[in-house]
């Protein structure tokens, strides 16, 4: 687990990564002093929670791909032939990192989102924040795992990366429309659980629930178990190049 | 007689209808540099991949410091062994020295600074420490990959063509590492397509082609598969006739070319002796060789020339 960190802290990726969530930071930090943090902490979603999600995939995606990118697996399994090990070191070292990011920013944006505003009527609890970095972190925890997974399954970063955001934005999101089975889509259970987290009924971008809290818990890690399962068992018993 | 590190029975390894490794056996004892030869294409990184547990063999026995692949014991085996596999695998954006760091955590090993120094200058890289290796050249690259390849102080070494891409210095450089490697008490399994190479370095070889067992043994033993070594004469063209008649009357064999150059086998102490019969007949050399026997005539000759690719 320890060469995994290193990878994390020698390597440009997540450094970028980090970076570009930070320039959100600052850009929500002018958004707030200028026009407030908005109802309901928008300003929260809008500069770190959906940013950290995109970075979450981004990461996921890196840590599950840096061997394929690098071509270094058959270094790293000379080293320790553990390939079920290194799968969970992976998504261990990957858990931790997004868990501390997530929660770094939003408590920082919290602060400093509520300094910025603090001209404005309108401020964040810390009830609501709690509850969004809550949601935030379980949406980037989702999002980075299943990004792992389709890495895992297409042995390639960018093959990773593509299938990622086509598996979200595009596979998902049409199956969401479907009749009957769109309702067991991933973005739908994980809004579900979102909006339950959020202490809400209505949804964020309008409509109501479909699924009791535990329900969508269980599908939305039914979805992980599948799509993260599907990439370590091709990992384990592919031939290494 | 001790264990051999690395053992490989009837190894077989197909790729949908090509094979890779048809029936392979060979054993790399402890203490040894041993060659595994054979021209590109000929399984001996396939080979590698078996014995490292990257790829699975579809039929016959390894074992690698007596733990089977995927077994009981092969981690601890895996620990003990370094590997250098298909050329250096760095993370380019990393710099040298975090590469070994990384290397280190992989195997557990506690307080590396030491010895990562220590390996960073015994392959002269001790001043390109904090520099990062995609700019580095392929030399350097490969350099790198063995420093890592050494880290932890293995039993033994597994080391894929790692000549390949170096310049005659590197060459020479690369070749005296691995040379020093038994003293230090590390076992060396070292592939390469350069039969010259090999038989500068190595104590065995393991000659394979097409996936299939050509030759193994000690260099002496294999190199004897060459035929007895002999020397080449050149007299002038009017007196090959009379120089191969003198040699042969002295109880050498002589057979000459049509051309002034004789080749002579037989019971010759040294080459005064062909000086002496040769003078004594009034004929004077034009040049005098020692033939040595050596791994490309073997190879040559076991493989009819063939192209290595697998089948």
């Amino acid at each position: 687990m320890l060469s995994e960190f290193l990878k994390v802290r020698s390597l440009p990726t997540p450094r970028w990564t980090l970076i570009a969530l930070l320039a959100c930071l600052a850009l929500g930090m002018a958004a707030a002093a200028k026009w407030g943090v908005g109802a309901e902490a928008a300003v929260l979603d809008l500069a770190v929670t959906l940013p950290a999600w995109i970075a979450s995939v981004v990461f996921g995606v890196w840590i599950a791909g840096v061997e394929f990118g690098q071509n270094t697996l058959r270094r790293v399994l000379a080293a320790d032939p553990g390939r079920l090990g290194l799968i969970f070191a992976k998504l261990t070292v990957g858990w931790l990192t997004i868990t501390a990011v997530t929660v770094g920013l939003v408590v920082i944006g919290t602060l400093l989102f509520g300094l910025a505003g603090s001209g404005h009527e309108a401020s964040i609890g810390s009830e609501q924040a709690a509850r969004v970095g809550a949601a935030a972190l379980l949406a980037n925890l989702v999002g980075a795992t299943v990004g792992m997974g389709l890495t895992l399954l297409t042995r390639s970063m960018a093959g990773g990366l593509t299938i990622t955001l086509v598996f979200f934005f595009v596979l998902d999101t049409a199956l969401s429309f479907a009749p009957k089975v769109g309702e067991y889509s991933l973005g739908v259970v994980s809004t579900d659980l979102d909006a339950a987290i959020r202490g809400s009924q209505e949804l964020e971008f309008g409509g109501s629930v479909t699924h009791d809290p535990l329900a969508a818990a269980i599908l939305t890690a039914a979805w992980v178990v599948v799509l993260f399962g599907a990439g370590a068992i091709r990992t384990i018993y592919s031939e290494v190049k | 007689m001790a264990e051999p590190l690395i053992k490989l029975e009837g190894i077989s390894k197909r790729y949908g209808k090509i094979v890779a490794l048809d029936n392979l056996s060979m054993e790399v004892p402890e203490g040894t540099v041993c060659g595994l030869l054979g021209p590109n294409g000929s399984g001996k990184t396939t080979a590698i991949r078996v014995v490292l547990g990257l790829t699975r063999a579809n039929g016959g026995q390894t074992t690698l410091l007596g733990a089977s692949p995927h077994g009981p014991g092969f981690t601890a085996a895996i620990h003990q062994t370094g590997a250098l596999v298909e050329g250096p695998a760095l993370y380019g954006r990393a710099t040298a020295r975090r590469n070994l760091e990384i290397q280190a955590a992989a195997l557990g090993i506690k307080d590396p600074d030491r010895e990562i120094d220590e390996l960073l200058t015994l392959v002269s890289l001790g001043e390109r420490a904090d520099t990062k290796p995609h700019g580095f050249s392929l030399g350097m690259k490969q350099r790198l990959g063995l420093a890592i390849a050494l880290l932890g102080n293995p039993r033994i070494v597994i080391l894929d063509e790692p000549t390949n891409g170096l310049d005659p210095s590197g060459i020479i450089e690369i070749r005296e590492l691995i040379k020093q490697l038994p003293s230090r008490g590390i076992t060396v399994l070292v592939s390469s397509h350069l039969l010259s190479e090999v038989q500068l370095m190595c104590d065995r070889a393991t000659i394979i082609n097409k996936g299939r067992l050509v030759a193994d043994g000690t260099m002496d033993e294999i190199l004897a598969g060459a035929g007895p070594s002999g020397w080449k004469v050149y007299v002038q063209g009017a007196e090959e006739q009379r120089a191969g008649k003198a040699l042969t009357a002295a109880g050498m064999s002589a057979s000459g070319d049509g051309q002034g150059g004789l080749t002579v086998h037989g019971q010759v102490k040294d080459d005064s002796e062909i000086t002496r019969t040769l003078a004594g007949e009034g004929i004077y050399l034009r040049g005098l060789y020692r033939e040595q026997a050596d791994l490309e005539r073997v190879f040559m000759s076991l493989t009819g020339g063939e192209d290595g690719d697998a089948q």
